[in-house]
């Protein structure tokens, strides 16, 4: 599997504070992205698509400031169905997400 | 990436909004490292409170949050005074056009996509912080260019809050005798006023500093040769390019201005001859004892004084003598007047006290007693007055022995008008001609409109007393599911000839009667009744509001009174509604705050009346124990009418949310205000589109008509 996050963004990460920053950003980016997973996941199975939207959304912007696009634009796939007030189709997605993301998981521990 | 903190990044203020927390992490940390002052919010609610709080330079937020969104919180901040020079930059996703144009229209001035580079987001900032000092300077010499043409005879003064000259024009340092601009303050100036204003002024600029309120002050200034002055001082607060606070103030000579308009009062108000007070200064005052009486009356005398036969003197003395006996009179009055202050009780034992006394014209004088505890006292009075003119008087080589009749008029009883007690009083004194030192008291009836305003009082005395008053309801429409849960009640007063009539006519009535409270406590007892009635037969929850006069609260104990009518009428706190103004709320907050927060933590509900017409600020509003605004009818009347009408209306609406409070838009008479007002979801609407107000029984049948109406189109 690809890295998920984008060297060039955690080059520019690291420039900040020295470095001292980006374990701090990438910790708070691992403890509220594992709770939207719950999250979207429990908006799916309950069909809530609007709840599914503003999970989604918040989610793709903190993916995006960490450089980890491909989940960003899985979050972004959610999100529009969401907005069309959907949430059939978005269990695959949904799949597909949870497995990026555990490898985002694995791939950031070497930054903490 | 390491930039390096600048003296233009150091004291500007960034407020970083984003509901996501990395992204509210990297964002705020970027401006941090860059040497701005950052403050960080989680959605548009919290970023308006740091907006009030705060100085804010520029905000960067986010579009899509929960509570307010961007967009709402981008028009907010525009209609906030000051709120156009607040820089504004939106994070959007690359996609999303429609945001970046939904964004400029309402007020944005720049937008960056969201998964940066640090360094471009920090350019845009930096940007559009640059315009704003621009725009700030721009302005700052567009102000400095206004006062000096306002009025080119006026020095300028700019200086701190605390005090130091920024600028000072060379008029200014004239008027107050200094050669040095640089040792000019507001500790210079106060060190040379007048002794006797220091304080004065000491405090009313201190208010004024505190408010950032506009100020005008006019002190006694001492030149250094000893030299009194009176100084105008007339100025307004801005900030400055780095955004410090300023007093911009104009200082204006009115020493010559001042002499001459003390001349010109003098002159209107004293008679040129004796330069004892003249009739309209009697009536003057007269008007400002009664005024100051209040309920307690007590009588006051008004003695019409004549010297008898007075024009055979002047034509057997010429005129210039008979001026000089005039004089002479008026200095006798004038001193029995003085010696009179100095004794309380006179000879009959009566306790008397302020004497006035005037020349009326040619041969005639006013004399007035204020606090006569017996009418009969009045004569006793007046044959002193005619023994202190009986005294021989010189009148060039000769002395004269003068006499005087005496009319006289009383108040309350002949009279309630200064202007009329004097005219009374000299009708009675014309019932005395051809007889000497005669003394004649008024008799005659009472004027017409004295009559029917006490009658009127009178009535409404009685009115209170027999509780001839009724409350009308007008119906509150909820506009989310269309249900009618609340009323505002509004006391009618069921006169027995006039028939109906509405509060506008009787309020200021009681309350310059000083019955208000009754009244007030007479309408809390019938809304509970109400309440618990209509708790049984309509909706439990059914709420009724009513209107506290500001003077009721410093009147009665309004917690007790409410908890009383409430376990007596055997229904909730909570059935009930107090409606207060926004001047109730700031003339003595102190009290009125204390009483609200007893009556909210009893579970009533607390609205603010006419807001909007008022002076509530958006911090002030955090802080007041409120849980509904009523939007005065004037804003809704111009719904649809203007562009600015309508954005009026929805910044409140979006303003009460984000503060939590519920909103009732009062005065809805068109469809379309209606539609406006639901689709911008306000809660509840009130007006004669829906219903106005109706007695009780009105209401009852009303209620079931709607109800039956609801149900049928469901």
């Amino acid at each position: 599997m690809q890295p998920q996050l984008d060297p060039e963004k955690i080059n520019m990460l690291r420039g900040l504070r020295n470095g001292a920053f980006l374990p701090q950003l990438l910790r708070t980016y691992r403890e509220q992205s594992l709770s939207q997973l719950t999250g979207i996941r429990n908006a799916i199975s309950s069909k809530d698509a609007a709840t599914l939207r503003s999970i989604t959304h918040s989610l793709k912007s903190a993916s995006m400031s960490i450089g980890a696009s491909k989940i960003g634009s899985l979050c972004a796939d959610l999100e529009t169905l969401g907005r069309a007030g959907n949430t059939a189709g978005s269990e695959p997605i949904c799949a597909e997400l949870e497995q990026l993301h555990a490898a985002l998981m694995t791939e950031t521990e070497q930054y903490l | 990436m390491n930039t390096p903190v600048t003296q233009q990044t150091g004291n500007k203020v960034v407020l970083v909004v984003d509901d996501d927390d990395t992204t509210r992490l990297l964002t705020s940390t970027i401006m941090t490292d860059a040497g701005y002052t950052v403050l960080t919010a989680c959605d548009g609610a919290e970023a308006l409170e740091k907006v009030a709080e705060h100085n804010v330079d520029c905000v960067v937020t986010d579009v899509m949050m929960p509570n307010v969104n961007g967009f709402d919180l981008c028009s907010m901040i525009r209609i906030l005074p000051d709120g156009d020079r607040i820089q504004i930059l939106f994070m959007t996703g690359l996609d999303d056009l429609e945001s970046i144009q939904r964004a400029y229209s309402a007020g944005a001035n720049d937008f960056a996509t969201k998964g940066f580079h640090p360094a471009l987001l920090l350019e845009r900032v930096r940007f559009l912080l640059r315009n704003q000092q621009l725009q700030d300077a721009l302005r700052q010499s567009e102000q400095r260019l206004k006062y000096a043409q306002r009025l080119a005879s006026l020095g300028h003064w700019e200086r701190t809050l605390d005090g130091r000259t920024r600028a000072i024009s060379p008029t200014v340092c004239k008027f107050l005798d200094s050669t040095d601009p640089s040792q000019v303050s507001w500790d210079y100036l106060c060190a040379h006023t007048h002794p006797d204003d220091v304080s004065f002024l000491q405090l009313n600029m201190k208010r004024a500093i505190t408010r950032h309120s506009n100020f005008q002050l006019e002190h006694r200034y001492l030149g250094t040769n000893g030299e009194l002055r009176i100084l105008r001082h007339q100025g307004e607060f801005n900030r400055d390019a780095n955004g410090e606070w300023l007093i911009y103030s104009t200082v204006q000579d009115v020493t010559e201005n001042r002499a001459q308009e003390e001349r010109i009062r003098f002159m209107a108000f004293h008679d040129p001859l004796t330069e004892l007070p003249n009739r309209a200064s009697v009536v003057r005052d007269l008007s400002r004892i009664i005024a100051g009486q209040g309920t307690e009356r007590r009588m006051i005398a008004v003695f019409a004084l004549s010297l008898d036969d007075f024009s055979r003197i002047t034509s057997s003395l010429g005129q210039d003598a008979s001026n000089a006996v005039l004089k002479a009179v008026g200095d006798c009055l004038r001193r029995q007047m003085r010696d009179s202050a100095h004794m309380s009780i006179n000879e009959s034992g009566d306790v008397v006290d302020e004497l006035m006394i005037a020349h009326a014209e040619a041969d005639k004088f006013i004399c007035v007693v204020n606090n006569l505890q017996l009418a009969e006292a009045a004569t006793s009075i007046a044959k002193r007055l005619q023994r202190t003119i009986a005294t021989p008087i010189k009148a060039g080589d000769s002395e004269l022995q003068l006499t005087a009749s005496i009319g006289i008029s009383i108040y309350p009883d002949d009279a309630v008008a200064a202007n009329q007690l004097i005219d009374n009083a000299f009708t009675a004194l014309m019932h005395t001609k051809d007889q000497k030192a005669a003394c004649q008291l008024f008799s005659a009836d009472l004027t017409q409109s004295a009559r029917q305003r006490l009658s009127l009082e009178a009535q409404l005395r009685q009115a209170v007393e027999k509780e001839e008053f009724e409350l009308y309801f007008q119906p509150r429409l909820n506009l989310a599911d269309n249900s009618i849960r609340g009323a505002e009640a509004v006391a009618r007063w069921r006169h027995p000839t006039l028939g109906i009539v509405g509060p506008g006519e009787f309020i200021p009535l009681l309350e310059e009667m000083g019955q208000i409270a009754e009244m007030g406590n007479l309408v809390i007892g019938m809304a509970a009744r109400q309440a618990a009635r209509w708790q049984r037969n309509l909706d439990q929850n059914f709420r009724i509001s009513f209107n506290i006069s500001p003077l009721q609260f410093s009147a009665v104990d309004l917690v007790a009174e409410i908890d009383q009518a409430v376990a007596r009428a055997g229904t909730r706190h909570a059935n009930l509604e107090v409606e207060v103004t926004e001047s109730a709320l700031m003339s003595n907050p102190e009290q009125v705050i204390s009483t609200l927060k007893s009556l909210r933590e009893r579970g009533m509900q607390i609205a603010m009346d006419d807001f909007g017409t008022g002076f509530s600020s958006l911090g002030m509003l955090r802080d007041l124990p409120v849980d509904i605004l009523k939007i005065d009818r004037s804003f809704v009347m111009d719904i649809g009418v203007t562009p600015s009408g309508s954005a009026m209306v929805n910044a409140i609406l979006l303003m009460a949310r984000a503060l939590s409070l519920d909103c009732v838009a009062e005065g809805v008479e068109l469809d379309s205000q209606l539609n406006f007002l639901a689709h911008n979801n306000c809660h509840e609407a009130q007006g004669y589109l829906l219903a106005k107000p109706m007695c009780a029984a009105d209401f009852e049948q009303w209620i079931n008509k709607w109800q039956k109406q609801k149900a049928s189109v469901a």
